[in-house]
C-alpha cells in the first residue's frame, strides 16, 4: 500500500494513480524529444550523403543487431507479464520476472559491446577518429558519429532500466508490491517499454536499409 | 465507475492477452528481418518503419497500458509523436529541396580567422573534401 498520507494528499487513490501515470507519459515525451534531434540529425545527413550512409550501413553486424530487437521484444513481453503477475497477487513471480528482464537486458549491453569492439578493431570510430578504410571517410565519419550517439544514449537508457528493474524486482519479490499498490513496477515497466520502442526505430535505419 | 475513472480494469490484458500481443511483437520482428533479406529498393526505409510504428502502437497501446487509461494520458504521447514527426519533416525537405552547391562536401577542420590568435588546434591545414587518398 502507498503510505497513507500520499494517497490524502491527492484527495484519493484514483487521482494519486493519474498523476503518477500522467507525470510518467510527460517524462517519456521528454525521452521521446531528446531522441527526435539524433533521428533528425540521421535523417538530414542520409540526404545529403546518401551512398556514403548506404556503404558505412552495409558494414553493419546485421545478426547481431537482430539478436538485439529479439533480446528487448523478448524483455518487454516479459515485463508485462511482470506487471500482470504484481498486478494479480503473485509479487513473487512478478519479481523473478522483472530480474529475468533485467538479465536480458545486461545481455542486450553485452551483445552491444562485442559491436562496439568489432568497429573499434575495424577503425569505424566517430568524426575525426575515422580509420574505416573500407568506406570512404567523408559522409560515413558521420554515420558512425549518428551511429554511436543513437546506440550509446540508447544502452544508457538500457543501463538505467536495468537499474530500476533490478530494484523492483528485489522489493517485488520481497513482497512491497501487490494488486493494492502496482504503480511502481507499472512505471518501472513503461520505462522500460519505451527503451524497446526507441530501439525498434534505431535497428531499421542503422542496421536495415 | 464513472468516465472520470483513472483505470478501466476490465480493459487490463489477461496472461493470454499479453502473450498473443508478444507473438504479434515478435512475428513482425520477424517479418521487418525477412524483408531485409529478400531483394529491396527505396521502399524498404518506409516499410521498415511503418512496421516499427504497428510496433510501438501495439506496445504503448497494451504494454504501457493506455487503452486502460484516460485518454488525455495518449494526448501527451500523441503531442510528441507529431512534434518528432513535425521536425523531421521540415528539417529533411529543407535538406531535400536545398540548392545542391550549397550543401557542404564534408566535415571541415576548425580554421582561425585571419589575425585570431593562433591556437594549436585550429593551425594545421585544412583537409582536402572527399575520400582519403592513400
Amino acid at each position: 500500500m502507498p503510505p497513507e498520507a500520499v494517497t490524502e494528499h491527492w484527495g484519493s487513490e484514483d487521482a494519486r494513480k493519474q498523476a503518477a501515470y500522467l507525470g510518467m507519459w510527460v517524462f517519456i515525451a521528454t525521452e521521446v524529444l531528446l531522441f527526435a534531434g539524433l533521428f533528425t540529425a540521421y535523417g538530414v545527413y542520409r540526404s545529403v550523403y546518401p551512398e556514403a550512409f548506404r556503404a558505412a550501413q552495409l558494414t553493419m553486424e546485421v545478426g547481431l543487431g537482430t539478436l538485439n530487437t529479439f533480446l528487448l521484444v523478448t524483455s518487454s513481453i516479459v515485463v508485462a507479464l511482470a506487471v500482470h503477475a504484481v498486478r494479480g497477487n503473485r509479487p513473487g513471480l512478478g519479481g523473478a520476472l522483472l530480474l529475468l528482464a533485467a538479465l536480458l537486458g545486461v545481455v542486450f549491453l553485452v551483445v552491444k559491446g562485442v559491436e562496439y569492439a568489432h568497429h573499434v578493431k575495424d577503425g569505424g570510430l566517430p568524426g575525426d577518429a575515422y580509420r574505416f578504410t573500407e568506406v570512404p571517410r567523408v559522409g560515413a565519419s558521420l554515420f558512425f558519429t549518428l551511429y554511436y550517439l543513437l546506440t550509446g544514449f540508447h544502452a544508457l537508457h538500457v543501463t538505467v532500466g536495468v537499474s530500476v528493474l533490478t530494484v523492483l524486482g528485489v522489493r517485488s519479490a520481497s513482497g512491497t508490491f501487490g494488486p493494492a499498490y502496482a504503480t511502481p513496477v507499472e512505471l518501472g515497466g513503461m520505462y522500460w517499454h519505451l527503451v524497446d520502442v526507441i530501439w525498434l526505430f534505431v535497428y531499421p535505419i542503422l542496421y536495415l536499409s | 465507475m464513472t468516465d472520470d475513472a483513472v483505470e478501466k480494469p476490465e480493459r487490463q490484458l489477461s496472461v493470454a492477452g499479453v502473450l498473443v500481443v508478444g507473438v504479434v511483437l515478435l512475428a513482425l520482428t520477424a517479418l521487418t528481418y525477412g524483408l531485409h533479406r529478400l531483394p529491396h529498393g527505396a521502399w524498404s526505409l518506409p516499410v521498415a518503419l511503418l512496421i516499427a510504428a504497428a510496433k510501438g502502437l501495439l506496445i504503448a497501446l497494451f504494454y504501457m497500458h493506455l487503452r486502460e487509461q484516460r485518454a488525455s494520458n495518449g494526448l501527451v504521447l500523441i503531442t510528441s509523436v507529431v512534434f518528432v514527426a513535425v521536425l523531421l519533416a521540415i528539417c529533411v525537405l529543407e535538406t531535400r529541396t536545398r540548392f545542391r552547391p550549397t550543401i557542404p562536401p564534408g566535415p571541415f577542420p576548425v580554421e582561425a580567422l585571419p589575425g585570431a590568435m593562433q591556437d594549436p588546434r585550429s593551425a594545421r591545414p585544412p583537409e582536402p573534401a572527399g575520400p582519403l587518398n592513400p
